[in-house]
């Protein structure tokens, strides 16, 4: 009985004040073990220092991390204790191609801070023909649908990557959607497929089996400072793909409690240790500041909107 | 070639130092015990076991995860035999044999062949890869989507002879399988099929699917036979036995290697995994054994095939991640971000910088297996009081079991009500015929086989079209005749052997009719999509599926009418003393479980468990006034089971499960 009156009490005096009082919960909507997963545990490990309390990771990975999502829009507690984290452009390109399926959109999560971005990289064979991306481009144009592109899924980074170039080179590709990145990769690889769009950070790692042609971000990547991107070479393929990972609230979380979440996660994210590590195990970081990620979502959405529109005859 | 054996022999003094010797025994014991839950696979034993290796200096943290990697593959075994639930995908074969022989009082000798040929073939496995890593990776990379569909569809060739009798109805488990893996949205095209509700969304989880077709039907029959005397042999460990069985193991060569050499092979290939490297090594051994109707009553060449399969398929799985830094599973998978966490980037080159951290861990995988034989018959002649327990006691933990088993694959409650919900229809199917196995086979390989057709057609369309995308090169061709050939082996067996059918059921007829229709309204109205390819496969499905059931109505019909004939096989079938179906109780457990799983979320796992378990034993116990008399060791009973699952699942594993209003 008494740790009842205790529980209740507790609960009842968990305002923005003192909070947070118990373990907070990030849901990841990936399985244990992949990027996203492996990056959201390396980012809240001082979470004790920062939060005074610790961070603990729940998976609920399933349809592409639909299940996931779903699940946090429709049922977590907008109390600050229950956090998600998102993939963008991902989950807004599904919520622009599956309005009814996918229940979440910009204007139901609210951003709290970015901790990492991971730009796509066109990738083709070691023994591959093309050299350059106006080769492949050359190519495509006299042969339109013949060159195969892998990627990770349909409506990920490097399908919005794809379709940007489709739209900035005028060709057509034909765009051959894998089971996550590193079968994508295998694919290109093995030459199954003629070229790809990946992950920087794995296709960094197979670079000796690879040509990397072109990145698709705004800026020179200091993990290849020498492959070009896209816009230095006269391809409007701007950074929209960048595969860009954070955290985020259920629409209804008290301002409060999200004011205090943004501002203690993006020091976080900032702290020296935890930028080490992640540049250590090669992911790309990019801490962004829930002001600037709210303007960025909208941005990506309407950019989004418009590469999408081809897609929907 | 020798770089590897040079390499773990310089590395000899890191393998056996006594922090990694620790690590790699409690890792193994750990495995074992993981493995052996339902749900707890392989992947996610390692994926839970990842963080915590954070901390750890890289070569013990790979230790940990390879060591609880083997040891989970094989552990999946025990569960598997002793109460006919795999633990995951991988050991559905090893039931197959393996319950057979826990129910002759054999349990003892089932669980020793399989450790004894989970060893062999795992010390084989890890010598392929140490021997052969870089022609192998160039190997793996041959598998493309073409070769990747004949490997699915020779493994789906398997499916004709896992019935339990009738080619048929295991054809139309199979191919419910495979309908049951296009729910979701189609990877190619995007579009949704068969969401009915939106717990499919995601569409059905291997893992789920698996306990539910497996555990739910295990806990009914249980049920159905509380009261009923069940014959009595010893469990104590027995002296001679594992004598006995060393020295039939050493007996059977062939059956080791064919496992041996499958389970390397399916090993290597990217995106096939170990699931049914278990169930193939198993068909071919039956296909080429000399008494192929042995297989299923109980054999331990059943099992021996099974378990050396799984355990060499292990060490080639990881050649694809540790040479091309591409996973080929699953499990190889979480095991990189093992790697990467500690700044390790496998590759071409991982050799070259980190040589001693992947021979440390290579020459450990190799010692695991020692370890694994040791811990393995240790646990086998301590784990045979599981056939002991009560079936009423059995009933409530596998319920259990299943229950917390599946919610940690994916922290998903509705991962739960699809486990259930399957399991209880594949209870009912088992009474008309159908078996569990073809269903998970249909299921795991229903998903490649479709995914690499559609993703091969594409390749096909913008490539040289699609005859000589599928029907070319050496491999194709290879796979092609080597489903041919199992084709027409199963066919002969199964001609040679056939029983002579001698009743006609009426069950049957409105069986093929119920499906018949089922498939065609499936066809009419389940499936709208605006890209003909969503489709194809599950339209594809159906129609065989149809078919199918047309065979079957006609069979029964023709056999009906040479029965009015009175033709020779009209006398009537030995009259069989039939038991009462005892349908208050399946009802009243049905309901009582229902109870369970909408209390979970309300009063918290561990409360609502031990509520359930308390009074499913106090309603179907026989003797009340003793239950009550003992009340002190029946709530003792639950709450045991409750802190065992408590240091399970919360402590050792981390799983978040929701503690509602209580806990």
């Amino acid at each position: 009985m008494a740790l009842i009156i205790a529980a209740t009490l507790g609960f009842s005096s968990a305002d923005a004040g003192e909070f947070p009082e118990e373990p907070i919960k990030l849901i990841v909507s990936y399985s244990p073990g992949g990027a996203t997963d492996f990056q959201a545990r390396i980012v809240t490990m001082m979470a004790q220092d920062y939060l005074t309390q610790p961070v603990v990771v729940i998976n609920k990975p399933g349809g592409g991390g639909m299940v996931g999502w779903n699940w946090f829009v429709e049922s977590a507690k907008n109390n600050g204790y229950e956090l998600v984290s998102y993939n963008v452009p991902h989950f807004i390109a599904q919520s622009i191609m599956y309005p009814d399926k996918a229940k979440y959109n910009i204007r139901n999560m609210e951003p709290i801070a970015n901790w990492g971005t991971d730009p796509a990289v066109l990738v083709v064979p070691q023994d591959s023909p093309f050299n350059s991306v106006d080769d492949l481009v050359a190519f495509a144009k006299e042969n339109p649908g013949k060159v195969t592109v892998s990627g990770a899924g349909l409506y990920v980074g490097h399908h919005i990557a794809m379709l940007q170039t489709e739209k900035a080179a005028g060709i057509k590709l034909s765009y051959i959607p894998y089971k996550g990145g590193a079968p994508a990769l295998l694919g290109v690889i093995s030459g199954e497929v003629m070229a790809g769009f990946n992950n920087l950070s794995d296709a960094f790692r197979s670079k000796d089996r690879l040509k990397i042609l072109a990145v698709a971000d705004l800026e020179r990547d200091p993990f290849l400072p020498d492959v070009k991107t896209f816009l230095e070479m006269g391809y409007d393929v701007d950074n929209t793909s960048n595969n860009r990972r954070g955290v985020a609230a259920p629409k209804g979380t008290p301002p409060e409690i999200i004011a205090k979440l943004a501002q203690d996660f993006e020091k976080m994210f900032n702290d020296k240790k935890i930028g080490k590590k992640m540049q250590d195990t090669g992911c790309g970081v990019k801490v962004m500041s829930r002001d600037e990620l709210a303007k960025e979502w909208v941005k990506i959405e309407n950019s989004l909107k418009s590469v999408l529109a081809d897609l929907e005859k | 070639m020798l770089e590897g054996i040079t390499g773990i022999i310089s590395n000899l003094p890191e393998i056996f130092s006594f922090y990694h010797l620790t690590i790699l025994a409690l890792g193994t014991l750990g495995g074992l015990i993981l493995g052996a839950l339902p749900g707890v696979s392989p992947t996610l034993s390692v994926a839970l076991l990842v963080p915590f290796t954070f901390h750890m200096e890289p070569s013990a943290g790979l230790i940990l995860l390879g060591s609880v990697y083997m040891a989970s593959v094989a552990g999946g075994a025990i569960s598997a035999i002793l109460i006919n639930v795999p633990g995951a995908p991988a050991n559905i074969a090893t039931l197959l044999d393996g319950y057979p022989m826990a129910k002759a009082g054999k349990a003892q000798e089932a669980l020793y062949t399989c450790f004894i040929s989970s060893f062999l073939g795992g010390v084989i496995g890890m010598i392929v890869m140490i021997l052969l890593t870089f022609p192998l990776a160039e190997f793996a990379l041959k598998f493309k989507a073409g070769e990747i569909f004949w490997v699915a569809m020779l493994g789906l060739t398997v499916v004709a002879g896992l019935g339990s009798g009738s080619i048929i109805k295991a054809l139309l488990s199979g191919a419910f399988g495979i309908l049951l893996s296009n729910i979701g949205a189609n990877p190619t095209t995007g579009e949704f099929r068969f969401i009915f509700h939106d717990v499919l969304t995601g569409g059905i989880h291997i893992v789920a699917a698996l306990i539910g077709l497996f555990a739910i039907p295990q806990v009914f029959m249980l049920i159905e036979s509380f009261g009923e005397k069940h014959a009595t042999f010893s469990t104590s460990p027995q002296k001679g036995i594992l004598k006995k069985t060393i020295i039939n193991n050493l007996k059977m060569p062939r059956v080791l290697a064919i496992g041996s050499v499958i389970g390397s092979i399916i090993g290597l290939i990217p995106g096939i995994g170990g699931q049914v490297a278990g169930i193939v090594a198993y068909d071919q051994a039956k296909k080429l054994s000399r008494n192929p109707h042995d297989y299923g009553t109980g054999i331990p060449q059943g099992v021996a095939a099974a378990e050396s399969a799984n355990n060499a398929m292990v060490g080639p799985s990881l050649v694809p991640l540790l040479t091309l830094s591409i996973p080929g599973s699953p499990t190889a998978a979480v095991l990189l971000g093992g790697l990467l966490i500690h700044g390790i980037f496998p590759g071409p080159n991982l050799f070259l910088l980190h040589g001693n951290i992947v021979h440390t861990f290579i020459g450990s995988l190799l010692l695991a297996q020692f370890v694994m034989l040791v811990f393995g018959i240790f646990l086998s002649r301590h784990s045979n009081w599981v056939m002991k327990v009560p079936a009423l006691y059995m009933a409530a933990s596998i319920i259990i079991l299943s229950f917390f088993g599946t919610f940690s694959i994916n922290n998903n409650f509705n991962d739960l009500i699809v486990m259930f919900a399957i399991g209880s229809l594949m209870y009912a199917g088992n009474k008309v015929g159908f078996a569990a196995a073809p269903v998970v086979m249909g299921l795991i390989l229903g998903g490649i086989a479709e995914n690499s057709f559609l993703k091969g057609m594409l390749l096909a369309k913008a490539g040289d079209g699609m005859f000589n995308y599928f029907f070319t090169g050496g491999i194709k061709i290879t796979m092609i005749l080597m489903c041919l050939l199992s084709l027409l082996f199963g066919a002969y067996n199964s001609i040679k052997g056939r029983k002579k059918k001698t009743a006609a059921s009426k069950n049957d007829i409105a069986l093929a009719i119920f499906i018949l229709i089922f498939s065609l309204v499936l066809i009419k109205y389940g499936l709208a999509a605006k890209d003909p390819l969503t489709s194809l496969f599950p339209k594809a499905t159906l129609v065989i599926m149809a078919l199918l059931a047309l065979i079957m109505l006609l069979q029964e019909i023709v056999f009906l009418s040479r029965i009015r004939k009175g033709g020779p096989e009209a006398s009537p079938p030995p009259a069989k003393k039939h038991k009462p179906f005892p349908f208050l109780r399946i009802i009243i457990s049905l309901a009582l479980t229902l109870v369970y799983m909408a209390l979970l979320d309300v009063l918290g796992f561990y409360f609502s468990t031990f509520l359930f378990f308390l009074t499913f034993t106090l309603i179907f116990c026989i003797d009340k006034k003793a239950f009550c008399q003992r009340a002190h060791v029946q709530i003792a009973i639950p709450s045991l089971l409750v802190v065992i699952l408590y240091s399970l699942f919360s402590l050792l594993l981390n799983v978040s499960l929701p503690r509602g209003l209580l806990f």
